[in-house]
């Protein structure tokens, strides 16, 4: 393996595959790392072996995926599957872990793409087996036919909450209830954005149509909930939920829930890169320019790593970034540049024109962090709100400092199901935003590693 | 204008001792912290509390700084998560086994005791997961381990009950003297003036003594932790071997925490460290050569604190020979963690212009 | 009791994996997450090692690391995103690592 590449892309979803087909279009030797065993990302989570019946299923939000991963395919770009990032740094070098050996190698340009994640919101019973995330589900089924055994409770809100609904509703799978978060004023804050939302009637009306599926089909859609906790001994029996008002509990096996999206920033904080705080959807974002640079000559974002718009806003970014990068590597002349660039730039504003409507309709509820002081924060280390909001009292006032005194945050996870969680209960609890408070330091290795693995790491300062 | 006795800046271990010292003697005390948490070196560091294999210069206050961990309850209200497991060095040749000897004798020519010679089979006994070439070691058995954050913690909590004023995300960006007293002030435009000023702005040290003129022989460094995940337990005494880059410890929850020297990449711009990997390699490939057991260990993570350190490894703890009335308590990289109770104690006598309990002229400015 | 179930049988091919011992002819592209809590008959994949709590994965897509299961005698695999190969030795990691000093 050469051990400078022009770009290494890390992630093939729609953003990855997309760069690394403009990329290597331009002549670029372009290296795809793909912590996935097969390209697609999570949007089209192993395509390549989908039936016509799961395509059909999954419907054209899933399937438009599949020519686009034959088009990677076709033009024999540099993919490995299996290859997990664990350390990325300021000057392209990055370490991946592949059938258990790490080698080091630099990209003149790295491209993270990396996506998103489904925002872990900490609830009274979320570690109970028998809990997951909605779109968690949905990712199973694409990567390994499986659904659920058993009826299940889906729980939260979203675009994505309502895709999970119609595919387990296509797949036979029997849904007892859906309980909705969205809270009550939302639609109402939303309308102003609504007018430039229009541009994309076809967006919408597929919003509208799976809304009115959900109503048709009989199932029980509860809106206005506000809280909800699983139970059980030592895995998931009841949910208990408050909507209206009013308290109810509900006998199950499996509970799905999904409170929105948010961008995965591992390697962009490893980096030391800016980031912004988005008040409304309440997550981290990098900041990029747009083409996806970042402050840092060599790093750029693209697609739902870089701010949560989805599939096809991915693609057009990943595009972007590689013109740019094609550009910089004298493969694209800027004035030939110049003229790719706002076909691609249109294509994106109207991509994004429901992106504004779609974010305020599904803001978070404001006490969605505000949970009780017995529900467990950190899954890995297994410590409370309570905890944390006692380590607070005696006058902790920074995540990494409440880190360091209760190992919220220092498991196998490395923060990244509690991180948020831990953020928004000091900024609760000191009456700031979590602007203003550092996020959990992470660090290489990003990912567990077995030290016999990194006693054995292939360094770049020894390749030939 | 807040007016005190002393201003300590830095509200690290050295800082937070001393300024719980100062205070406990009366005196009024500002504590001023560029973060909003203390967060570098005090509170990252691998948490060995240890007498052994100390340059010779530290060992008295290290073996007086001993009798207080045991009773830190008592000093502070937490016992900072010690544990007295002990901590061994282990000679891997006869050469190595020669240097601790000869150690060991200069050791108790000073009139020390707390480092014991041990045949290769003593080692065995007390480390039976070392399988590395052994030609004996040394032990100091009630060395041991604690919580860096909770006794740094306990120390602030303790300085402020004691009636220690603590200013954070206070930079100071300005120091000088003009009748008769200090004026120190921050980024942000507050302003502080005591009579004493204590330097306790560890790997900050050097910048803070330029503010007013002193030249500090310090630098700052980054040394390099790993930790791996729950292992069963293995190891008791902590564990450091000869002429090895490698401390190793399993701490309560049976996690190992390496440490040993590794350096990382520093960005005081930033301030932040970033892992080498390298290094971490060069760490993981150490244990695994000697410690077999840990084949099956997943590293969980690493990090890397920012620690100041002076020319010659000594700590600095002495007045400004050029200005009266400050201090500096700095430069104690890889060993300040089981010396800062009595580093404060010591400091908080100086800073009042009394005699030291113990002799500091090893750790003068004067000697560089 | 599964949580989980095949959807239907694919055109894909099996391959045979050992679960704790139990052998179990899976479709060749599931992840072992899924081989365990569809046909390995359980409803969690791991015991969390802070308490001994049965686990489950929560994403399944590697940020989670719930999924992590002993793989052909390699611990902390993250099970969610490696998928099945004929012969795989698969356990859940159910040891509480003991012990105070």
């Amino acid at each position: 393996m050469a051990p400078v590449r022009d770009v290494i892309i890390i992630g093939a979803g729609p953003a990855g595959l997309s760069a690394a087909i403009c990329a290597s279009g331009f002549g670029l030797d372009v290296l795809v790392l793909d912590e996935q065993p097969t390209p697609g990302g999570q949007l089209y989570r192993n395509i390549e072996r989908a039936g016509r019946d799961t395509l059909q299923t999954l419907g054209p939000d899933y399937s438009e995926g599949l020519n686009l991963v034959q088009e990677f395919r076709a033009r024999g770009v540099d993919y490995r599957g299996g290859a997990t990032v664990w350390n990325a740094e300021t000057d392209g070098t990055v370490c991946f872990s592949e059938a258990g050996q790490s080698t080091q190698i630099r990209g003149k340009y790295i491209i993270i793409a990396i996506g998103a994640t489904e925002r872990p919101v900490p609830f009274n019973g979320w570690n109970l087996p028998g809990v997951f995330g909605a779109g968690a589900i949905d990712a199973n089924f694409k990567s390994s036919g499986t659904i659920p055994g058993s009826p299940v409770v889906l729980c939260g809100s979203g675009p994505l909450l309502l895709l999970v609904i119609g595919h387990l509703a296509g797949l036979g799978v029997e849904i007892s209830t859906v309980l909705d978060t969205t809270p009550r004023g939302n639609l109402l804050a939303a309308l102003p954005f609504l007018p430039r939302a229009l541009r994309r009637t076809d967006y919408l009306l597929k919003g509208v149509r799976m809304l009115a599926n959900l109503k048709r089909s009989g199932i029980t859609h509860t809106k206005n909930v506000t809280e909800y906790a699983a139970h059980g001994s030592d895995c998931l029996e009841r949910i208990s939920y408050t909507a209206n008002g009013r308290s109810h509990e509900i006998g199950s096996d499996l509970f799905l829930v999904h409170e929105g999206i948010i961008p995965r920033c591992d390697f962009t904080q490893l980096l030391g890169l800016k980031h912004l705080w988005d008040p409304v959807q309440r997550f981290w974002y990098p900041k990029t320019n747009q083409f996806g640079a970042t402050a840092n000559e060599v790093i750029y974002v693209a697609g739902d790593g870089a701010y949560v718009h989805g599939g096809i806003p991915a693609t057009l970014k990943g595009r972007l970034a590689a013109l740019d990068i094609a550009e910089k590597c004298q493969a694209l002349p800027p004035d030939e540049k110049a003229k790719m660039i706002p076909q691609t730039e249109k294509k994106l504003a109207a991509e994004l024109a429901p992106r504004p409507f779609v974010d305020a309709m599904y803001k978070p509820r404001t006490n969605l962090y505000q949970t009780a002081d017995q529900t467990m924060i950190c899954r890995c280390e297994e410590v409370s709100a309570g905890e944390i909001r006692q380590t607070i009292a005696e006058g902790c006032r920074e995540p990494n400092e409440i880190k360091a005194l209760t190992r919220c945050g220092m498991g196998s996870c490395q923060g990244r199901m509690c991180g948020s969680a831990l953020s928004e209960i000091v900024a609760e609890a000191l009456q700031l935003e979590p602007e203003v408070l550092q996020p959990l330091t992470i660090r290489a290795p990003v990912r567990n590693l077995s030290l016999v693995e990194l006693s054995e790491v292939a360094l770049l300062e020894n390749s030939d | 204008m807040n007016h005190h006795d002393v201003i300590i800046i830095g509200s690290g271990l050295m800082g937070a001792a001393t300024a719980l010292f100062l205070a406990r003697d009366g005196k009024k005390v500002a504590l001023l912290e560029k973060e909003r948490a203390a967060m570098h070196a005090s509170a990252v560091n691998a948490g060995g509390v240890r007498r052994i294999n100390r340059a010779f210069e530290e060992i008295p206050i290290s073996v007086a700084a001993s009798e207080m961990w045991p009773r830190l309850l008592k000093i502070v209200g937490d016992d900072c998560g010690f544990h007295p497991v002990g901590q061994v060095r282990i000679a891997p040749g006869e050469k190595e086994f020669g240097q601790l000897a000869g150690r060991v004798a200069k050791v108790e020519s000073l009139g020390f005791y707390h480092e014991e010679l041990i045949d290769a089979k003593e080692v065995k006994r007390l480390v039976p997961a070392y399988m590395g070439s052994c030609n004996g070691g040394i032990v100091a058995r009630s060395d041991g381990h604690a919580l860096p954050a909770k006794t740094l913690k306990a120390f602030i909590r303790a300085a402020l009950a004691a009636g220690v004023e603590l200013h954070t995300q206070c930079r100071v960006s300005h120091l000088s003297y003009r009748n008769k007293f200090f004026a120190v002030k921050a980024a942000d435009g507050r302003q502080f003036e005591a009579e004493a000023v204590v330097n306790c702005a560890g790997a900050w040290g050097k910048n803070i003594a330029a503010l007013i003129g002193d030249a500090l022989p310090l630098e700052p460094v980054a040394l390099t932790m790993m930790v791996t995940g729950r292992m069963e337990r293995f190891l008791t005494p902590v564990v450091g071997i000869h002429g090895h880059k490698l401390s190793f410890k399993q701490v309560k929850n049976g996690s190992v925490v390496i440490g040993g020297g590794h350096k990382a990449t520093l960005d005081m711009q930033t301030e932040k460290t970033i892992i080498r990997v390298a290094e971490i390699r060069k760490s993981s490939e150490t244990v695994r050569q000697h410690f077999p057991i840990m084949k099956k260990s997943t590293i969980v993570r690493c990090w890397a604190g920012i620690e100041g350190i002076a020319k010659d490894g000594l700590p600095i703890i002495d007045e400004s020979p050029k200005i009266s009335g400050l201090f500096h308590v700095c430069g104690f990289s890889a060993h300040g963690f089981q010396l800062s109770p009595m580093v404060g104690r010591l400091a908080a006598s100086i800073a009042q212009g009394k005699k030291p309990e113990l002799s500091l002229e090893a750790f003068s400015m004067n000697r560089f | 009791m599964s949580l989980f179930k095949q959807y239907s049988q694919k055109d894909s091919g099996t391959v045979t994996i050992d679960f704790e011992g139990t052998a179990l002819q899976v479709p060749e592209t599931t992840t072992v997450a899924a081989a365990v809590l569809s046909h390995g008959s359980k409803n969690h994949t791991r015991r969390s090692p802070t308490s001994g709590q049965k686990r489950a994965p929560y994403c399944f897509m590697g940020v989670c690391h719930e999924c992590l299961m002993e793989i052909d005698g390699n611990p902390n695999q993250q099970a969610c995103i490696i998928q099945v190969q004929e012969g795989m030795k698969i356990r859940r990691q159910l040891d509480l690592p003991g012990g105070e000093e």
